[in-house]
Formats: C-alpha cells, sequence, structure tokens
C-alpha cells in the first residue's frame, strides 16, 4: 500500500479532482495506493510516499518525493506524466 | 448535479473584463449576491492566485477560481463568466482565460459531483466553442444535459 497526496492551493478544488483520476489509474494498474487531497500549507508537514501536484507548486516544495503533473483533470495527461512513477513507488 | 446549481442569477455572457482580478471579482460578486458566499470568499480566491499562482487554470482557456471553505463558503455552489475578450491570469500552459467556472463549498465532501461535473465540462473538447456562444441560461443547460 503507498500513500499519495495530491496537492492544490485549496484542497478542495484541483487537488480533489487529481485524487479521483489517480484513484482510477491506480485501480486500473493494480496499484494498491490510499489516495487524499490536502491543501499547500498542510501538506508542508506530511510525509506521504508520493506527493502529486502541478509545476507552479511542486517548486515550492523541498525534500519530499514530488510528481508533476500538466493537468488536474485530464487523465490521459495525467497518467503519461505518472503512472512510471506510481508503479516504481509501488514496488 | 451542476444542472441544479446554475441558475439566471450566477452566470453572466461576454463580461468585458481588462484583468484576472477583475474576471475573480465579477463571478465572485455573482455569487455573493446569490447567497452562495460571504464577501470575503471573493477576496480570498483573488489572494489565492496572488499567493500560489494561476494554478486555477486547470486546461486551455478554462480558469475554475475558488478559495477555502472557511473562507465564507455558505453553501455548494458556482457560477459561471464567459469573457468577451480573452484575459491572461499568468499561466504559461493554459493562458488566455476565456471562461470561468466558479466553485464554493463549506466542507471537503458535499461537493463532490459537483467537482466531478466540472471537470467533465472543462475536459470536453467543444466546451469552449460552445461557451463562446451562450447567450442565456437555457443555452448554458442545453450544453450540459447533453454531456452530463
Amino acid at each position: 500500500m503507498i500513500s499519495i497526496l495530491t496537492v492544490c492551493g485549496n484542497g478542495i478544488g484541483s487537488s480533489l479532482m487529481l485524487k479521483m483520476k489517480i484513484e482510477e489509474i491506480c485501480a486500473e494498474n493494480n496499484i494498491d495506493a490510499t489516495v487524499e487531497s490536502i491543501d499547500f500549507n498542510a501538506a508542508q508537514g506530511m510525509n506521504p510516499d508520493l506527493i502529486v501536484t502541478v509545476k507552479e507548486l511542486a517548486e515550492q516544495f523541498t525534500g519530499k518525493k514530488i510528481a508533476i503533473v500538466r493537468s488536474y483533470i485530464n487523465k490521459k495527461k495525467i497518467k503519461e506524466d505518472i503512472l512510471d512513477v506510481l508503479l516504481e513507488t509501488a514496488k | 448535479m451542476i444542472q441544479e446549481l446554475l441558475a439566471e442569477d450566477n452566470v453572466s455572457f461576454h463580461y468585458p473584463a481588462e484583468t484576472w482580478e477583475d474576471v475573480i471579482r465579477h463571478g465572485g460578486q455573482l455569487m455573493v449576491d446569490a447567497g452562495l458566499v460571504e464577501p470575503s470568499y471573493v477576496d480570498a480566491m483573488v489572494n489565492s492566485v496572488h499567493e500560489m499562482g494561476p494554478y486555477i487554470v486547470l486546461a486551455p482557456g478554462v480558469a475554475m477560481p475558488h478559495a477555502r471553505p472557511e473562507a465564507g463558503a455558505k453553501r455548494v455552489g458556482t457560477a459561471l463568466v464567459t469573457l468577451d475578450k480573452p484575459v491572461n491570469f499568468g499561466s504559461p500552459a493554459n493562458d488566455p482565460v476565456k471562461v470561468a467556472v466558479f466553485l464554493c463549498a463549506p466542507n471537503k465532501d458535499e461537493h463532490i459531483q459537483l467537482l466531478t461535473d466540472i471537470a467533465t465540462i472543462i475536459d470536453d473538447d467543444d466546451f469552449l466553442d460552445a461557451a463562446a456562444h451562450f447567450e442565456s441560461i437555457d443555452d448554458v443547460l442545453e450544453y450540459v444535459n447533453n454531456i452530463i
């Protein structure tokens, strides 16, 4: 089981959309994961196996394992961006 | 769900905005007038972009302004603003913005269906073309009912 946090500025919009898409991608690829959405400030104090967010916010994290997505909502782009990292993290 | 939340008083067409802040304040005022949010929520939506950048521009041409529940969201709601001319929000990937779909929610749970609907709309390849021709709430609902 891997733990994933999806992060946006407020934790209720884009990151929640992203959480739903990542849950679908994990299910389709038999990756056992818990995915939670969270706001940027709260995420700073957390230590999940992987943080997924967009470039603008990723640049403000240090010392955490980050995967960058180009889109919060387009499943195809999200899958292209992070499926390899998900599979690697789940190993 | 979004069909039930969109109404005459929370949609605005061909709004002549000059700046991204103008776009957010216009849609935010619709939400205040519709009883969805406190005025503080509008400031919070603007500050969110000032502080964390234009990540609310979710796809080419489409922004989803929103703020945290505790900033003054009274119930789950939305608003739709189409722009007279495109406006830059500072998003290298997705500028310029032509349509803004607003979001408010009093907690992290009750708006999941609304978010799913908004994602479906934003992800629809025909959305921007359709939105450019919205002239009334009836036009909006006709489009939405077709894809959701």
